[in-house]
């Protein structure tokens, strides 16, 4: 239970950093379909996921 | 009459734009497949949004002149989730295609390359769709139908 959620804290701040490169226009995506944040491959461009 | 068709016409791909969109993913990505049949072609690419992901195979489905292009997550099956949580996996249309970008919001055109809008935007789709099975929470932001359609992206 409690590893459960300190799981969840730890990826949510993965998600956070995730979050702050796609704003900064520094989240990009390898050959493999890897995000990185070194602008290996094509940025990640602005967009808002859509439906329900 | 004749100009209302010539930009029905020109907002759709022809088979060579889709060959040509197809080209380009196969040189940025590694594993890229393509079938094409009467028209209608699926694109197959292996992505892996992170390292330890699994290989998820995705689909891009078009037809020649019709401007839609749709995305589907083939392998795994991630439908079988969504029986899991409340039936509805977030940002998914009703035929299972996942919704990349916000309509009538010029986040995407049909000119747009593939292989730098929608692709990255699937990857980064299907790294929230992995936190949304660990936290049941989607942080990825964006839009449901019905909102004031404000942008909301991270």
């Amino acid at each position: 239970m409690f590893g459960e959620s300190v799981t969840n804290e730890v990826v949510k701040e993965s998600a956070d950093l995730t979050g702050k490169a796609r704003k900064d226009g520094t989240l990009a995506v390898g050959a493999t379909g890897i995000l990185n944040t070194s602008k290996v491959g094509a940025t990640v461009k602005p967009n808002n996921f859509y439906g329900g | 009459m004749a100009g209302n068709k010539y930009i029905k016409k020109a907002r759709a791909f022809s088979f060579k734009d889709i060959m040509a969109q197809y080209g380009e993913i196969k040189r940025k990505y590694n594993k890229v497949q393509v079938s094409a049949h009467k028209g209608k072609v699926e694109i197959f690419i292996q992505l892996q949004p992170t390292a330890e992901s699994p290989m998820y195979t995705i689909k891009i489905v078009t037809k020649e002149w019709e401007p839609a292009v749709n995305v589907f997550v083939v392998e795994p099956d991630i439908s079988k989730y969504a029986r899991c949580k409340d039936n509805k996996i977030p940002h998914t249309y009703l035929d299972g295609s996942i919704c990349l970008y916000l309509p009538n919001h010029n986040e995407w055109s049909y000119h747009d390359s593939w292989a730098e809008t929608l692709i990255p935007w699937t990857c980064l789709w299907l790294y929230y769709f992995e936190i949304w099975l660990m936290t049941g929470e989607w942080l990825g932001g964006g839009v449901h139908p019905g909102d004031s359609e404000t942008t909301t992206n991270n």
